[in-house]
C-alpha cells in the first residue's frame, strides 16, 4: 500500500492571516519562466514569483548570499532538472545536506527520464507539474498548496 | 477516501502511475498488484475497492481475464475500471470495453500519461465525482 505522503504542505482553507510568501522558480528556459508568469497571473497568483536561473542561484537565494540578502524563505521551489551549472538533482543533493525545509520542492520538468523523476522523488522532490502545463493544470496544481494566495480563474 | 487499485506487471509504470494519482495530493490508498492471479485473490479476500487500473498484458493471468472474473461478482459491479496499455490495437480497446472497461488510456509516453492520469483524478474525484455505481 502507498501511503500519502508529506501532506502538511496542503491547504486546508484556513482562515487565518498567512505572509504570502514568493515561489521560487528555478529554471534556465526563458520562455518556460514566461509560461510560468502567464499561467500565474492568470491566476492571479499573489505571492510573489522569484525566478532564478540555475540550481546554483537557488541555493544562493535560499543561503542569502549577494544578491540575495533579503531573500525570503519560500512558501514552494519549482525545480526544473536540466540546468547549467547545477542541474536539479544537483540541487536536491545539496537540499538533502540541509536541515529539511518547510516547503515542498516541485519539479517542474518535462518527463523524458523515468529514473530522474524517480531520482528527484528518492531525494526528496514533493510533487511534479509537467511541462508543458495548461491554464487548469496549473491552476489545480498550485490551488492544493496551503501558503498559496490565488483566484480560481475561468478559462 | 477511496481505495484504488493498480495492477500492472511493470514496476516502473506503477510507480509512475501511484505518483501521478498522488501528485500533488493523494486521492486515497492505492494498492499496487503485479499479476492479474494476485488481483483476483486480492479482490475475493479484501473489501472492494472504488476504482481501479489494470494492465492488460501480464504473465499468468491477463487483464482480459481479471476483466472476465470481475464480471462476474456482483459486488464489484459499477466499480470503475480504466486500462492503461501499451496496446493501441482496436480489437483490444474493443474488447477491453466489451468486457467492462469504462475508459482505455494507451501507454506512449510518460509525459501524456501523466496527463491522462491527471484528468482522470480530476473527472473522477475531483470536486464534482461522478457516480461511482
Amino acid at each position: 500500500v502507498n501511503t500519502p505522503h508529506e501532506k502538511n504542505y496542503h491547504s486546508e482553507h484556513s482562515a487565518g492571516f498567512m505572509p504570502l510568501k514568493p515561489i521560487l522558480v528555478a529554471d534556465d528556459d526563458v520562455n518556460d519562466l514566461d509560461i510560468f508568469r502567464v499561467r500565474a497571473r492568470k491566476c492571479e497568483v499573489k505571492n510573489p514569483l522569484v525566478f532564478v536561473c540555475d540550481g546554483d542561484e537557488a541555493m544562493a537565494y535560499l543561503r542569502k548570499e549577494t544578491p540575495f540578502e533579503s531573500a525570503e524563505t519560500p512558501s514552494m521551489v519549482f525545480l526544473d532538472l536540466k540546468m547549467p551549472r547545477m542541474g536539479g538533482l544537483q540541487f536536491l543533493a545539496w537540499m538533502r545536506t540541509q536541515p529539511k525545509p518547510d516547503f515542498p520542492i516541485i519539479v517542474f520538468s518535462s518527463l523524458h527520464d523515468l529514473n530522474q523523476m524517480r531520482e528527484a522523488y528518492q531525494m526528496g522532490a514533493h510533487s511534479f507539474l509537467l511541462k508543458p502545463v495548461e491554464q487548469r493544470e496549473f491552476c489545480d496544481f498550485l490551488e492544493k498548496f496551503k501558503g498559496i494566495e490565488m483566484s480560481r480563474c475561468s478559462f | 477516501m477511496p481505495k484504488i487499485l493498480l495492477i500492472d506487471d511493470c514496476a516502473d509504470d506503477r510507480f509512475l502511475f501511484s505518483r501521478s494519482l498522488q501528485n500533488p495530493v493523494s486521492v486515497g490508498p492505492i494498492v499496487e498488484i503485479e499479476d492479474g492471479q494476485k488481483a483476483i485473490e486480492y479482490l475475493q479476500s479484501e473489501s472492494p475497492p472504488d476504482f481501479i487500473l489494470l494492465d492488460l498484458k501480464m504473465p499468468l493471468v491477463s487483464g482480459f481475464e481479471v476483466l472476465e472474473w470481475i464480471q462476474g461478482q456482483p459486488t464489484l459491479k459499477g466499480v470503475p475500471i480504466v486500462i492503461l496499455s501499451s496496446s493501441s490495437i482496436p480489437k483490444d480497446i474493443e474488447k477491453a470495453k466489451k468486457l467492462g472497461a469504462r475508459e482505455y488510456i494507451v501507454k506512449e509516453d510518460y509525459g501524456a500519461i501523466c496527463k491522462a492520469l491527471a484528468d482522470l483524478k480530476a473527472r473522477y474525484f475531483g470536486q464534482a465525482p461522478p457516480d461511482m455505481g
